[in-house]
């Protein structure tokens, strides 16, 4: 399936879309993401609502994640409601706001 | 016949627990209670222990959650305060008096075989941070609980956000030098600082419908900063730091000055109110 990248001297300001294909964030959507899956990349900023079937932080991140999976990662910084099956978090990520584990 | 005796990883936290800072803690016990009040209201009222349950009150220390939690589970329920340490339970066992609503037992949660299937509520107000094990230890009190049985903990969030402890460390620190910080998740205080962390801890241990969030409470002193700062002075970073740099009373006294000067800005007309950031998380067994 497609990829797109959002690569780093790019700003979106506003919702992106991509129905069953994969979205890297490596630099900045102020907008909602629906996607199958997003990746926001250490340097990647998103501030809105996430919703995939799995998400991986590893940047910046405010507003709401909803999801099957998600994994943060050791540079995460998410200011976020997030409701998610399952949920990684390595040493280090941080999360503030609140967490739902619908198991 | 349970064995009180902790898992290898928890000894060192049964000897803290046991000897000085848990004595001061038990000296303590009252004060510390009312440190900690708004808290406890917040733990009650997410926990909501109802009349007729049976609780399990993990790291009870002096028994101030077991026997709040018990005035609502009430005559038909029952709630057994657990914590590693004999000094804060002869503490517990003295205030309880005898109720027969209530008991104590010397154990380590990690890995003591409480009954299974026994209990509707397993609750702990900052008493989940010290194991050496967390996911074992979370893993074995899903046992204990009742399937639909629910978990409901407070935990401390990051440092950073919580001055009552921040400041006091940087007091301590300004007159007697730095110590090795912790790291992140080491048992301790702030072990269970981050939500995501302990979300998927919880999730390991085989708890469904898990929430952590946030919430705001207040640390209270009656009286002034000064008070506030001898309390804070007697526990926590600045007790640490006067065990591993030798600190002698003069210490203590510049500490405590520089600490009050730090909460003067808290201070109200009747107390000292702390701001702080907690992490609550509640679980159920399926």
């Amino acid at each position: 399936m497609t990829k797109s990248v959002i690569e780093e001297d790019l700003t979106i300001d506003g919702n992106v879309v991509s129905k069953d294909g994969d979205i890297e964030v490596k630099g900045k959507v102020n907008g909602d993401i629906t996607s199958k899956s997003v990746d926001v990349s250490v340097a990647g900023q998103v501030q809105g609502v996430i919703t995939a079937e799995a998400v991986t932080i590893r940047g910046k991140h405010s507003g709401q994640i909803a999801c099957t999976e998600l994994a943060l990662e050791k540079n995460a910084e998410v200011t976020a409601d997030v409701k998610a099956q399952t949920l990684s978090s390595e040493k280090g990520a941080r999360l503030v706001g609140k967490v739902q584990i619908t198991g | 016949m349970p064995d009180p005796s902790p898992a290898p990883g928890n000894a060192g936290q049964a000897d803290f627990w046991t000897a000085g800072p848990g004595v001061r803690w038990a000296a303590l016990h009252e004060a510390l209670d009312g440190l900690f009040a708004q808290a406890t209201a917040e733990l009650l009222a997410r926990a909501q222990p109802r009349p007729g349950e049976v609780a399990l009150d993990i790291g009870c220390g002096a028994g101030d959650t077991t026997l709040a939690a018990a005035d609502r589970t009430g005559a038909g329920g029952h709630v057994e305060g657990i914590d590693i340490s004999e000094t804060l339970l002869g503490v517990a066992r003295r205030r309880a008096g005898g109720r027969p609503d209530v008991s104590f037992t010397l154990a380590d949660a990690q890995t003591h075989a409480f009954r299974a299937d026994g209990a509707d509520l397993v609750l702990s107000r900052f008493g989940m941070m010290f194991f050496s094990d967390p996911a074992t230890a979370l893993a074995n009190l899903r046992r204990a609980l009742k399937p639909g049985g629910r978990i409901v903990f407070l935990t401390w969030a990051e440092v950073a956000r919580n001055p009552w402890n921040r400041e006091a460390k940087a007091a301590g620190v300004a007159r007697l030098g730095a110590v090795r910080p912790d790291a992140p998740r080491e048992p301790g205080q702030f072990a269970f600082a981050e939500i995501g962390y302990v979300a998927d801890l919880l999730a390991q241990a085989g708890f469904a419908a898990i929430t952590g969030e946030e919430a705001e409470t207040r640390l209270r002193v009656p009286g002034r900063a000064e008070q506030a700062a001898a309390l804070a002075a007697e526990i926590g970073p600045v007790s640490r730091l006067m065990r591993e740099k030798g600190g002698t009373d003069a210490d203590r006294h510049a500490i405590v000055a520089d600490l009050a000067g730090r909460f003067r800005r808290f201070e109200t007309a009747e107390r000292v109110e702390v701001p702080a950031v907690v992490n609550v998380f509640a679980a159920l067994r399926p």
